[in-house]
């Protein structure tokens, strides 16, 4: 069965999908969208990210993109997981794995489920530099900098 | 006695994470005993306001006993 959760430790990709693959004989695509934590932000480089987060909105919330992927789409399942707390450059900090019959449902349920998480997510995330110093990023927050 | 939460850049601006409080009243009268900034912020939509887990923009929705009540930025996940 797809899984979703949040995670502070590493993803453990070919566990999950060798998990969400055992959902149906059915599976006849298979997208993986891996999320990786980019050496730069604005020009300055990059040591890692911190991602705060609202437990209990984003379980929900990643369960229900799950529920709503698989009735809108037409997929037979996906796993979404996002890393919380301190994620450091080049490591992984989103998997989302969908699984359909064919290729066409499985791609848009993978692009709706990233802009879900995108939209819908209670997460926030500050970038850590290493020259020192830190900066939220997003939405209003760039004013609350310094 | 009710529970307020501040997330993200909010809670490190704001210096606290979760503050208990006796109150019975409107969401926008706890906003506003709160602070202030929050309250125009919100007002703005600048920031969400959630009750019990759910995103709502009813201010004048009654908040009371165990309620928890989230103030939260923009999200930025991904």
């Amino acid at each position: 069965m797809g899984r979703t959760y949040i995670t502070e430790s590493n993803i453990n990709i070919e566990a999950e999908l060798s998990s969400v693959l055992k959902v149906s004989r059915e599976i006849g695509a298979v997208v993986t969208f891996r999320g990786i934590i980019r050496g730069s932000s604005n020009g300055k480089e990059i040591e890692k990210l911190y991602y705060d987060y609202y437990p209990e909105m984003v379980e929900k919330s990643l369960r229900d993109m799950r529920d709503q992927a698989i009735s809108h789409f037409g997929i037979i399942d996906a796993t979404i997981i996002h890393r919380v707390g301190e994620v450091k450059v080049g490591e992984l900090a989103l998997l989302v794995i969908t699984v359909a019959k064919h290729r066409k449902e499985a791609f848009n349920a993978a692009q709706w489920i990233m802009d879900e998480i995108k939209k819908s997510a209670a997460i926030w995330k500050k970038g850590i530099f290493k020259e020192g110093g830190e900066a939220w990023i997003g939405v209003g927050a760039e004013e609350r900098n310094h | 006695m009710v529970y307020v939460r501040l997330y993200g850049w909010l809670s490190e601006s704001k210096g606290w994470r979760e503050r208990k409080l006796e109150f019975s009243g409107s969401l926008r009268d706890l906003l506003s005993l709160i602070d202030e900034e929050i309250a125009s912020m919100v007002m703005k939509g600048k920031l969400l306001t959630a009750v019990n887990h759910t995103i709502t923009k009813e201010l004048d929705r009654k908040v009371e006993g165990n309620d928890i009540i989230a103030i939260l930025p923009i999200f930025s996940g991904g």
